[in-house]
Order: C-alpha cells, then structure tokens, then sequence
C-alpha cells in the first residue's frame, strides 16, 4: 500500500523529503514527527511553469503555501497604481501563514518565475484538522500566534519610534519611500 | 480556594461563551481549576504598560478598561464588562511585555490562569485549552486586521505621511 506522503516523496525525488521540507520550516517546529506526517497528507504537491500564478492580489485566501524547489516573484499594486515587485521567494519558504485562519484578501500575487514545486494546504483541510481536535492544527496556530504577533509588535515599535520622535526618524522613513520607488522603478 | 457556589458561577459563565459551549462538566472544572480568582478595588491595576504578560484574564463581573496608543490612532481606549470576556489571551503564547495597561472601573472579579498553567493543560490534550487556542486565533486575525490597515495608512501613503510627520516637527 502506498501512503499520500510517499506519492509526495515519489514526486519530488527525496524520500521522506517533503516531511523534512515541512519539519524545517518554522512554522511547523514542535510538532511531533507524526503530526507532520499529518499535514503533509492533508497537502498537496502542485507544479508550476514559469509565469503561472498561485494566486492573485485581492482574491480571497484560501490556503498556504511551501515552496519545495524553484523561484517565485511576489508582486503588488499599490493605491497608485503602481505595480512593484515585493520579493523573490525560493525553496523552504512559507507563503500565506494567516489563510489558514481567514480568508481576507491576498495582499499581493506570487506568480513562478521558474519551474516551481509548492504544496498547498487550504484552510478546509486545516479546518477539518481543526474540527477533529487534531493537536497539530493547533499547535500550528500557537506557532502562527508566537510568530505573527512578534512580527507586528516590531512594526508597531518601528511606526511607534517614527511617530513619536519624528525628527529623529524622518530621514530613514524618507529613504524606505525613495527605496520602495526605486524597486517601483526597477519593476 | 474556590467555593461550590462561585465554581458554579465560573461554569455557567465559561459555558456561555460559544467556544467553550460544547465542554464537559469535567472540563470547564479543569479549567477552573487551573485559574486563580482576583477581585481588584475602582481604579486599581490589573496590569500595566510595558509589565511581561504572564497570564490571561477572564472577566466575572465588573467594569475593566484598557488604554492602547496605537499609530497612526493615537490613544485607544476599551470598556469590558460583559462577564466571559477574555482578556490578554496572547500572553499565554508568550511573554511579551504589556502594550497596553487594564485598570478596573469599579469592584471587579476575574479568573487569572498563568500561561504556565495553560502550557500544561495544552500538553495534556484538555479540550478547553483548544477552546482557548481557538479564542487566540480568533484575537490574532482581529489584531492582524487592525495592523494591516495601520501599515496601509502610514507606508500606502508615504507622501502624506511624511507631510504629517514634517507637521509634528514643526509643532514640537
């Protein structure tokens, strides 16, 4: 009998790859060898070529994803107008943490730039983790807790510090702008 | 130590809340018994700015108000006082220090459990610490709402906030 995670080891040429890619990435740290084992079988291994889209800036958010092998553009519109390329990801990274828990829109679109392998974990296959009390799910989110929430008290500090000693802080807040329109430039 | 009648009041507060409805006797109990009781007199602190978050605070009855500057808001102010309120719940993920502070408005009741207390429950697979897993992801897509909408205003508009801020140093 074959197993979910060993097709995804079958296809991405690495036994037991896809557990170790998932067991390395922060988010997943703590979790029990078994538990990981657990959401690599709820996700899936999707491929792309150079130029698809995982998915669209303002379209809902339905899933995260790990990137496996390959590179991906992360690219916004801002209120201007103006398109700019925001990073570019490669292979171990985690995009889209906070779909697993809403579906806002996307804030930005991440489109290949070349031959890419991602798995995908919607938030219906979390969701139904979630339901059956599986300890994973909720360790993943304490984990998303602990490290989206240390994200955004860093730039409340940042924007705290830039609004609070203005004089201080102007010239760097002046050079983040003149930074992101050069990248605006260059995009 | 708590009392049968107060440990009933506890219950039937913790039983209104919709994510911890479905529990059993036997865990709500367990999770009673791993909180403290705290009375706070009008005015007096329940934690202040800046103080690590050791744990998070369930509201009994009472009138608690936190205060929170946020930029580019400026000072946020909230009034709880609808009993089964939970509040801090994210200083049982971790120990960061206090952003806002919490005084009571008058004589005030709640249930302290340490994040310690919390952290055992959890590795114990009780069902009321996924309730109140549940209860922190519902705070964290509140507060990451809130942080992106902020971030949105300050760097979406860079033009206009640096005219803000060129203002505020002229004022000062």
């Amino acid at each position: 009998m074959t197993d979910a995670s060993e097709n995804i080891d079958a296809q991405t040429e690495s036994p037991g790859g896809a557990e170790t890619l998932f067991a390395t990435s922060e988010l997943f740290k703590g979790l029990s060898h078994a538990e990981v084992r657990e959401i690599v079988h709820a996700s899936e291994l999707l491929t792309y070529k150079p130029g698809d889209l995982l998915f669209s800036q303002g379209e809902a958010a339905a899933a995260l994803f790990i990137i496996s092998q390959g590179e991906l553009e992360v690219r916004a519109t801002m209120p201007m107008g103006e398109d700019i390329v925001l990073a570019v990801l490669g292979a171990g990274t985690v995009v889209g943490e906070m779909s697993l828990l809403e579906g806002g829109p996307r804030s930005a679109s991440v489109r290949a730039i070349s031959d890419c392998q991602a798995f995908r974990l919607s938030r219906e296959a979390f969701e139904r983790l979630r339901s059956e009390r599986q300890p994973s799910a909720y360790k993943i989110i304490l984990r998303l807790a602990a490290t989206v929430g240390e994200r955004r008290r860093q730039t409340d500090a940042r924007i705290e510090e830039v609004f609070t000693d203005p004089e201080s802080h102007i010239d760097k807040f002046e050079h983040q702008v003149h930074d992101m329109l050069g990248r605006l430039r260059m995009s | 130590m708590q009392s049968s009648k107060e440990a009933l009041q506890y219950a039937s507060i913790l039983k209104a809340h919709p994510l911890f409805a479905n529990l059993g006797e036997a865990d709500i109990d367990k999770l009673i018994a791993a909180c403290e009781p705290k009375s706070f007199l009008s005015g007096e602190a329940i934690w202040t700015i800046a103080q690590e978050g050791q744990a998070g605070f369930l509201l009994i009855s009472g009138r608690v108000e936190t205060t929170r500057r946020l930029q580019p808001d400026g000072q946020r102010t909230q009034h709880h006082s609808e009993p089964g309120t939970w509040l801090a719940l994210w200083a049982l993920v971790q120990g960061w220090p206090h952003q806002s502070s919490a005084f009571a408005l008058e004589r005030t009741e709640m249930l302290r459990l340490p994040r310690t207390a919390f952290e055992q429950m959890f590795a114990a697979g009780e069902p009321a610490a996924f309730g109140l897993v549940d209860a922190i992801a519902e705070d964290l897509v509140h507060d990451m709402r809130d942080a992106n909408r902020r971030l949105h205003e300050v760097f979406g508009h860079p033009a206009e906030t640096l005219r803000t801020l060129r203002r505020r140093i002229r004022t000062s």
